[in-house]
């Protein structure tokens, strides 16, 4: 088997074997990167700053796919309707957080969690009167103590019914990254901690990637079971030929 | 190597190569159906969303560059026909091998799985060649 292996033919076969190991290697590898390349799309995709009107609609519930997008919105902040959620740590210093609902140029609102105070009298407590844009993430209600009332001016949880927000409020709430014109004092930023949506992974093209790499196995398989029998054959030619 | 087996027992080889090549048949043609139906409900259905997206204005080239905006399940049945074209290449190839066939066929057979509804095609092809085979003259 091999002496045969070296004979001409085979080795002309064997060099074939390898030039197709070789392309079905780089074809793998292309579909490979295609997987990472639509990956990458997708997560760009999410990371792509939307107007939160477009986002999420006026009535209808926040949809677990546009939690965590970050969003922009122009509008006017309602002092009136700012709540303070209260026991709201930040870096280990308690405090509270300032909710004020941006009313947008429609006239909707959407909750804004401006950041941290260390107290309700705290100077950035005060919200700019100013049209402002802002950009930050879209959060989905706190669905823990969701529905308790205001106390006054506290709130157990950001949510429109503890809010009171009404039917002119859009779901869920943003919480600010950015705020143009900035002004001071304001309230310290908290980073998200909420997780991106994930992206649909590209199956396909992964399956095929690893096809490719598996297919160049296969040939090596093909090749030697060929050698095999034409070894055992030769000892007996008459089959070779005969169903051609 | 045949010719030390006595006449009894080289009847027994003899039937179990054709055994053999009746059961390398049938996996065959089993994986030659499946692959076969997969591949053409996955064409077809490509066909029609590709006229879809050309009706709503997209360009030819959009349907495949674009990632998204597909049913899951046409999807799904891509990657299907991708598992089941590998077994029928293993299937293809034990087959051609059984019977022989020149490298040229082989290939020819192997590549129909990817062709929309060429496995039935080669599947039948297979089929009338095993019929000729088990015509007794040439079995003999």
């Amino acid at each position: 088997m091999l002496r045969l292996a070296f004979s001409a033919k085979w080795l002309v076969r064997a060099g074939l074997g390898v030039l197709l190991i070789i392309g079905f290697i780089f074809l793998g590898h292309w579909q490979w990167e295609r997987t990472q390349d639509v990956l990458a799309a997708e997560r760009a995709g999410l990371a792509e700053q939307v107007a939160v009107d477009q986002l999420n609609p006026l009535g209808q519930p926040i949809v677990s796919e546009t939690v965590g997008r970050a969003v922009s919105a122009r509008g006017q902040y309602r002092s009136d309707m700012q709540r303070f959620v209260v026991h709201r740590s930040l870096n280990g210093k308690s405090g509270v957080w300032v909710v004020t609902p941006l009313q947008l140029s429609d006239g909707s609102l959407i909750a804004v969690m401006r950041g941290w105070l260390p107290n309700k009298q705290a100077p950035g407590a005060v919200a700019p009167s100013v049209d402002v844009e802002i950009t930050g993430v879209l959060q989905a209600d706190e669905s823990f103590y969701k529905g308790s009332p205001p106390d006054g001016s506290n709130v157990a949880a950001i949510s429109r019914q503890s809010l009171q927000l009404g039917a002119t409020a859009r779901d869920g709430f943003i919480r600010l990254s950015t705020q143009t014109p900035v002004t001071t004092p304001a309230p310290i930023p908290v980073p998200v901690v909420a997780q991106q949506g994930s992206v649909p992974f590209p199956l396909q093209n992964f399956f095929y990637a690893i096809q490719w790499w598996i297919f160049s196995l296969f040939v090596i398989g093909v090749y030697l079971r060929w050698l095999w029998l034409d070894a055992h054959d030769s000892s007996h030619s008459s089959l070779d030929d005969d169903a051609n | 190597m045949r010719s030390h087996l006595s006449s009894q027992n080289w009847r027994l080889a003899k039937l179990s190569t054709v055994n053999k090549i009746a059961g390398a048949a049938l996996r065959y043609r089993i994986m030659a159906y499946v692959t076969g139906v997969v591949l053409a409900s996955a064409f077809t259905w490509m066909v029609v969303l590709i006229i879809t997206w050309m009706v709503d204005g997209y360009a030819f080239a959009d349907f495949f560059s674009s990632n998204d905006q597909k049913p899951g399940l046409y999807g799904a049945l891509w990657i299907v026909h991708g598992w089941a074209y590998f077994l029928y290449l293993i299937v293809g190839v034990d087959l051609a091998f059984r019977l022989r066939y020149s490298i040229g066929r082989t290939v020819l057979i192997l590549l129909a799985g990817t062709i929309p509804f060429m496995s039935f095609v080669a599947e039948r092809n297979v089929h009338k060649d095993l019929a000729k085979r088990a015509e007794p003259t040439s079995l003999s």
